[in-house]
């Protein structure tokens, strides 16, 4: 019975959190091989401690299977599978998903991807080498890189990975078609449902090219086709075009439900209605559409023909108008809020204001003719990391705090999370501010020993605060771990709406059962009815409240 | 749910599985176009041509399947159990036979020399005929299986939700050929 209810469970809420689990021990992996290189690059050629010596090939590996999982087995599995699944059918009144059994398969086929994902360490050669976007030729020759069964381990990997977020996101937009609470129409739902559909909608329209150069590649690996080999006259930057066609939606995949979130927790935290909520679902659409209209911006140097430069470029500066409307959204929302600093708004406040920078570093990357200068530097680096940490982890942490005490029925404790965020949000900085700098002054990526380099010498200290940053950045999430563990059993009872908040989701009971609502919810108003006039006691209304 | 919102809430997951499957094949193409046009010479030299003309007659038989699964889903409205087991033998013994000769084919070219090794022209053709052939096996799994049910008697007027979706993905598969057949074989 145990063994129906918590591991092979149709319950949606079953699934958000094995997704949310299996993406924070893969977040442990990704971070462990960040710290193996970070060691390598700051000081160069010593052993790393609880690793060893780093050979160049490990450094190769170490990097590749950092990005991959963080994209696709931390970023993917926690924000759009982890609380797209335990909160879209509570947020808009269901008792569960459309197809539940699909569900648990989407599940089960990203558990099997994982496997085999880190099956590739083990095996001969070791894991893919050739960099998280596995460019050929050197992706699709295992000659060269001396990796075969590792790249192809990382292929089937990625697709399997594919097929289980494929199934969610059919899943989330047809539950969200098909299963609203009556009263709850398209435009009174939260923005954490509409984000996390808009993704699904993105990611399900981008994916199939980039399956498509998969195969290609897995063919050119196995079966010598050489597609993407320029000795049998194939094109290696046919693969850029179709993995970038997918890379750059992807990152909205990513951006949008941690819009979401954070819009969810800023407006409970600041007790202000969302400040142009129709506004940010059109700029979202726009954005969207846009992002499939960019991608040749990440290969203005890759040799393509120039004159593609110059539209792709003005594509990739108009894409950054959606997104200020949306920036600009979230601070009207805090302007003259009664802002409340609790740990999930600290995080919010601190997604908002790292993801602007990344978001800022973009433009100079975008244009074509800073880009030449800038490509395939640390400035990338940085700037990407910029973009994608707060994504992921700060708006991914203030939605745990958030909704942990739905999720578990207790509260973590305030204290230790905010010393958790402010640490995070600091050596975050320490670790990826100096990558801006270090980039500027020429530093290619994916160099495995930068001392090699006479005039980057003057430069190695960055490398040593940078790497500092990182050990104190890794070392900080212990305390969100035992945190997690600890208030499990100790934290403070929760009330089924501890925050104050209007959505649905707080009128089930903590944690909600099979079925999620005793009765099913009748909606009558938007989601943030906040700090409304003429109420005493309390500043709200909840959704299913009458006019 | 009520079975009718679940047979609605069915045909729009498809539908959207659909979509990504549009676009996995026309990733396909545009790779094909791409590596076509940089090779000039098509087929390169010492290449076997394909067979054009035989495969055109097998897309038509492919095609008129498409219409005998339409033929299927209305024997139900009519409460036709005959006709439904007709239309869905024939649709079956149309899909088998066009799968048959598309592998005759196959085994003729291989014979011909068409192997994938170094050879962009050869790796394209198995990559997106193989990409359909293999939808083709699974819409042909999935018509048996509905087929069985209907051995049954699971389809009745306004419980055929199961044949509305298996029409739907058949249709799909079948009208995405003449698309691949027209681009690859000329
Ligand atoms: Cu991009």
């Amino acid at each position: 019975m145990a063994l129906r209810k918590y591991i092979f469970s149709v319950d949606h809420k079953i699934v958000g959190m094995q997704y949310l689990c299996t993406g924070l021990v893969m977040a442990f992996v990704g971070g462990y091989l960040a710290y193996v290189f970070r060691h390598q690059l700051a000081w160069p050629n010593e052993p790393v401690p609880l690793f060893g010596m780093v050979g160049p090939d490990q450094y190769n590996a170490s990097v590749t299977m950092h990005g991959t999982i963080m994209v696709f087995w931390v970023a993917m599995p926690i924000l759009l599978s982890g609380f797209g699944n335990y909160l879209l059918p509570l947020m808009i009144g269901a008792p569960d998903m459309a197809f539940p059994r699909l569900n648990m398969m989407s599940f089960w086929t990203f558990f099997l991807s994982t496997l085999l994902l880190m099956s590739s360490f083990l095996v001969p050669g070791g894991a893919a080498s050739g960099g998280w976007t596995s460019y050929p030729p050197l992706a699709a020759s295992p000659g060269l890189s001396g990796v075969e069964w590792g790249g192809h381990l990382w292929i089937l990997a990625v697709a399997l990975e594919f097929a289980s977020m494929l199934m969610g996101g059919i899943n989330f937009l047809t539950t969200t078609l098909t299963m609203r609470a009556p009263g709850m129409t398209l435009f009174r739902m939260p923005i954490l449902v509409w984000m996390l559909n808009i993704a699904s909608l993105v990611f399900m329209f981008s994916v199939g090219p980039l399956i498509a150069g998969a195969f290609m590649l897995l063919a050119d690996r196995l079966f010598q086709t050489g597609f993407f080999l320029p000795q049998s006259g194939g094109d290696p930057l046919l693969f850029q075009h179709l993995f970038w066609f997918f890379g750059h939606p992807e990152v909205y995949v990513l951006l949008f439900p941690a819009l979401g979130i954070i819009a969810e927790v800023m407006t409970v935290f600041a007790r202000k209605p969302f400040f142009g909520y129709r506004p940010l679902i059109y700029a979202s659409l726009i954005a969207s559409v846009l992002s499939f209209l960019v991608w040749a911006h990440h290969q203005f140097i890759s040799g393509m023909d120039p004159r593609l430069a110059a539209p792709f470029s003005i594509t990739t500066i108009i894409i950054s108008v959606p997104f200020a409307v949306a920036i600009f959204s979230y601070i009207a929302t805090l302007w003259g809020g009664s802002i409340e600093l609790k740990t999930p708004m600290i995080f919010a406040l601190g997604m908002l204001a790292e993801f602007l920078v990344g978001g800022v570093t973009g433009i100079f990357n975008g244009s074509a003719a800073a880009d030449i200068y800038l490509h395939d530097t640390y400035f990338v680096v940085a700037h990407f990391h910029y973009t994608l940490f707060p994504v992921t982890f700060l708006a991914g942490f203030a939605g745990i705090y958030f909704w942990y005490p739905k999720w578990f029925g207790r509260l973590m404790n305030e204290t230790w999370g905010k010393i958790h965020a402010v640490l995070t949000i600091i050596s975050f900085n320490v670790t990826f501010l100096p990558l801006f700098a270090i980039g500027l002054v020429g530093h290619q990526r994916r160099i495995f020993d930068p001392s090699l380099f006479d005039y980057l010498q003057p430069f190695q200290h960055l490398h040593v605060i940078s790497t500092w940053g990182f050990i104190i950045l890794f070392l900080s999430q212990i305390i969100f771990v035992v945190n997690f563990i600890a208030s499990l059993c100790y934290g403070p009872i929760a009330t089924r709406n501890p925050w104050s908040a209007a959505t649905l989701e707080w009128l089930a009971p903590s944690p909600p059962g099979h079925g999620n609502f005793e009765e099913p919810p009748v909606v009558h108003r938007g989601p943030y009815d906040y700090s409304l006039p003429g109420l005493t006691g309390k500043d709200w209304k909840n959704q299913t409240e009458a006019v | 749910m009520s079975e009718r919102s679940r047979a609605v809430a069915g045909q729009i997951g498809l539908l959207l599985f659909l979509a990504t499957e549009l676009m996995f094949f026309a990733g396909l193409l545009s790779a094909y176009w791409v590596l076509r046009n940089k090779m000039g010479l098509w087929p390169p030299p010492g290449q076997p041509r394909l067979p054009a003309g035989i495969t055109g007659l097998n897309t038509t038989l492919f095609l008129l399947s498409g219409l005998t699964i339409y033929g299927a889903e209305r024997a139900v409205k009519r409460g036709c159990h005959l006709c439904l087991m007709g239309w869905l033998g024939l649709t079956l013994l149309l899909g088998l036979f066009f799968l048959g000769l598309q592998g005759y084919e196959w085994l003729r070219l291989i014979s011909f020399g068409l192997t994938t090794t170094h050879n962009i022209y050869g790796g394209l053709f198995y990559i997106v005929i193989g990409s359909h052939a293999l939808h083709v096996v699974a819409a042909l799994a999935v018509l048996l299986v509905v087929a069985l049910q209907a051995v049954r008697g699971r389809y009745t007027v306004g419980h055929s939700g199961g044949l509305t979706l298996c029409r739907m993905y058949w249709t799909f598969v079948v009208l995405i050929w003449p698309l691949l057949y027209g681009v690859l074989y000329f």
